[in-house]
């Protein structure tokens, strides 16, 4: 399966209050393959928006520094080194993306419509009646009922789940070959969740395109998606293919991840748990950023950052499993 | 010419001068200020020194004795100091001894992967399982309590879910026919419209045991709550505690059973004021119920609550701003727990936390339970939550009970479409590519409620009467209730 889209060592720094760096990426490497999802999970503040922001290079630059690594999309350019004029060409255009909060990112002086026109006619050459014919086949594909009442209305007179997929029709508007999706349905309900991820994988059985699936849920990605990445801290824990790490996850974080979601498995009277929290980006602890709260935590860990094993497909970047490996 | 060059020079000599008194002046002022300081850092050494004297012999096991006074209300300061007041900064207590970290497991041993992993594109991959090492076979390091439990806390044989004598247990809260409507807001020209929170319900918990409530946004569960604890009042119904009405005629709840109810609220940091310190956010019940005759008590049960929710009694001055959410869930159901209460109604108090620190905070709750004999009334829309906090559980949708029961027969056994429906939403880990069967639509508006059974909109299983007649909640076995006309066998 070809590479659609291949972040290598990802750096993306910030700079804090007091003039330090925060380092919210830290050579992140992922893969989207073609027609497939990958799922990359991880705690608030792990990183993983600022990675899916930075596919499309959206986080403004100046606060956010790009200080490593490239995006190379189709195999052919890097993202990362594109201008203005050719990343928005790219952006809703090739990659279409849906952000977590669909009320935020709808504008709600301009009616559903007029919204998608804009979206649109800003890559299609398409007259009015045109836009608004293509918008409410899109708007039909994502399962909106009452098409025309919806293009009229404005984003406050709609539902959560609708808002939502308005969204999703919006980011197919162009055909896209890449559908990032951050948090899709955390705002959302558990019934009006597994209608939006079961309309989001429809689409991609018919159209074939890939997508980046980013959420805090981890259950829903070892369901959806056919890699996984975990992420911790602005760095790239584990990555493999879904099942295998639900399977046999790994990392210790990623492994007690899985085991402190309660779930109909636990039949113990208390959850097993990961101690302490997750640090802030200015008070990282030194070597690995997992290791004060590791129960596998050994003297190197406190001191250097681990290096990625390989296992076939899988990559891990542990101390434990350092030298080993087939790669 | 020369004259203009005078003129500036003169100028320019008068400026100078003016800098020169201006410095002086300056270093006056600062000269003033240092003295100032000078005498407030001795004032201070002085009081510092008193307060250490006396209060030694309170409690010699408190860590920190030395705030006690500065608690709430600050000691008075000597007039002539202009300087705010500095709270004295209490010494650090001992460290605690950190528990042993669980031996770190063998090395595993060395990974054996044949190269099958070359993409095949024609063969479907069935490769041999690669011999990863399997890191975690010993029963897993990760401790099994939340984090700052003491770990003779752990050893105690405590299987809450073996607990048997729940049966027997005396009633401690009864919602009867409870209803609670909120006007809408209204429109010219339009009729007044209710907006259905609550819809009638009926639904007891028992002493010790936790009643867990599950729905989605809008069903009426967080106003449900309101109600339980007597925050809010009843359109009609009523709410029993102890054997007693909550609410008096006069529609006040009285300050005793205002006590005996906690309440843990979904955002930690919406409901702490972020101006008070910890030590006064836990200590506020003590105060307003009376509990404590002196700020020195007042604290020490503070730090009590503090600690048995895993804050340590150095971070008690700290404010909620400093605190991480996991360890401000911690003050908020300290503060829940400070005035002892026997119910604790927890609305959505896991919800905003991050899975690590959800499964800490859940431990805590379980182990305050067991240890305290508390009953919960726990709150959230997450099924696989509350199925593990749970003894007995309730499914609610637009204001009404769908379904109750024990956790067990409900989850395994569920008899209402909308259960098995919100069961097959949450998503399953690991089981990739599951087929299951979706809800069609959208919940309709509480505010005009179709006629008939409120899911029949939704549900796959409607026939003609379930648009007609709206089905009663019926006991059909033990403690096991549901409100359909056709339940799922």
């Amino acid at each position: 399966m070809d590479s659609l889209l291949e972040a290598r060592n990802l750096q993306v720094h910030f700079r804090g209050p007091n003039k330090e760096i925060l380092k919210a990426a830290e050579g992140v490497s992922f893969e989207a393959r073609k027609g497939e999802t990958l799922g990359i999970v991880g705690e608030s503040g792990c990183g993983k928006s600022v990675c899916c922001m930075s596919i499309l290079k959206l986080l403004p630059s100046p606060p956010a520094i790009y200080a490593g690594g490239e995006m190379i999309f189709d195999g052919r350019f890097d993202i990362l080194k594109l201008n203005k004029k050719s990343l928005q060409e790219l952006r809703g255009g090739r990659i279409g993306m849906i952000f977590q909060e669909p009320m935020a990112a709808l504008n709600p002086a301009y009616t559903i419509g007029q919204q998608m026109r804009e979206a649109i006619q800003l890559h299609l050459p398409a007259t009015k009646a045109e836009a608004r014919e293509m918008s409410c086949d899109l708007l039909a594909k994502a399962r909106v009922p009452d098409v025309s009442r919806v293009l009229d209305s404005y984003s406050f007179s709609l539902s959560g789940g609708m808002r939502q997929r308005v969204m999703i029709a919006m980011a197919l508007s162009c055909q896209p070959d890449l559908l990032v999706a951050d948090e899709p349905t955390t705002a959302l309900d558990a019934t009006i969740q597994s209608q939006i991820i079961d309309l989001i994988s429809s689409i991609q059985e018919e159209t074939g395109m890939s997508v980046i699936l980013v959420t805090h849920d981890l259950s829903l990605v070892s369901e959806t998606a056919d890699s996984m990445l975990v992420m911790y801290a602005g760095f790239a824990c584990e990555s493999a293919p879904a099942n295998e790490i639900s399977e046999h996850p790994l990392h210790p974080y990623t492994k007690g991840l899985v085991e402190s979601r309660p779930s109909s498995r636990v039949t113990a009277s208390r959850l097993p748990v990961i101690p302490g929290s997750v640090p802030s980006l200015a008070s990282k602890p030194p070597g690995c950023p997992f290791h004060p709260r590791c129960a596998y935590a050994k003297a190197i860990c406190a001191s250097q950052f681990p290096p990625e094993t390989a296992y076939g497909n899988r990559k891990v970047s542990c101390w434990l499993y350092a030298g080993e490996g087939s790669s | 010419m020369t004259n203009f060059f005078k003129r500036l020079e003169e100028k320019l000599e008068n400026f100078g001068q003016g800098l020169e008194s201006g410095a002086k002046k300056l270093e006056d002022k600062l000269k003033g200020v240092e003295a100032r300081l000078d005498g407030f850092s001795k004032n201070l050494d002085k009081r510092l020194n008193g307060l250490d004297k006396p209060d030694a012999h309170i409690n010699s096991s408190q860590a920190n004795p030395a705030p006690q006074e500065n608690l709430s209300q600050p000691a008075p300061e000597s007039r002539d100091n202009l300087t705010p007041p500095i709270p004295p900064v209490p010494p650090i207590p001992p460290v605690p001894p950190i528990p042993p970290k669980p031996p770190v497991p063998p090395k595993p041993p060395k990974p054996d992967i044949p190269h099958f992993f070359i993409p095949d594109p024609q063969i479907p991959p069935t490769p041999p399982k690669p011999a990863i090492p399997d890191l975690f076979i010993p029963d897993s390091p990760f401790p099994a309590t939340h984090q700052a439990a003491p770990t003779d806390r752990q050893a105690a044989p405590k299987n809450h879910q073996a607990a048997p004598d729940n049966q027997q247990a005396p009633v401690l809260l009864e919602c009867k026919g409870l209803k609670k409507y909120f006007q809408a807001p209204r429109r010219r020209g339009s009729a007044i419209e209710m907006i259905r929170a609550v819809d009638g319900v009926d639904l007891s918990a028992k002493k010790g045991e936790t009643l867990g409530i599950v729905g989605e946004s809008g069903c009426g569960k967080s106003t449900l709550a309101r109600l339980a604890a007597g925050l809010a009042r009843p359109t009609a119904g009523k709410v029993v505690f102890g054997g007693e009405d909550l609410i008096t005629p006069s529609g006040a709840v009285p300050r005793e059973k205002r006590r005996k109810i906690g309440f843990v609220f979904q955002d930690p940091y919406g409901s702490m004021d972020p101006r008070m310190r910890a030590a006064d956010i836990i200590g506020e019940p003590i105060l307003s119920h009376k509990l404590a005759d002196s700020a020195s008590a007042r604290l020490e049960m503070a730090a009590e609550a503090a600690e048995a929710c895993g804050i340590s009694s150095s971070e008690l001055f700290k404010f909620p701003h400093q605190f991480s959410g996991g360890q401000r869930q911690r003050i908020c159901i300290a503060r829940a727990l400070s005035a002892n209460p026997d119910l604790v109604v927890c609305d959505e108090a896991v919800s905003a936390l991050d899975v690590s620190i959800q499964a800490q905070i859940i431990n805590l709750l379980c182990d305050l339970r067991d240890e305290r004999g508390l009953t919960y009334v726990f709150i959230s829309h997450d099924l696989e939550v509350v199925r593990f906090i749970s003894d007995r559980a309730a499914v609610m949708y637009l204001g009404k009970v769908m379904e109750t029961g024990p956790k067990e027969e409900l989850f395994e056994n569920p008899r209402h479409p909308y259960t098995l429906a919100l069961m097959e939403s949450a998503p399953v880990f690991g089981a990739k590519g599951r087929k299951r069967i979706i809800s069609t639509g959208e919940p309709p508006s509480a505010m005009n409620l179709p006629p008939g059974c409120r899911f029949q909109s939704r549900c796959p299983y409607a026939k003609p009467l379930c648009g007609e007649v709206e089905p009663p909640l019926k006991e059909f076995a033990a403690g096991r209730s549901v409100s359909c006309h056709f339940p799922l066998e």
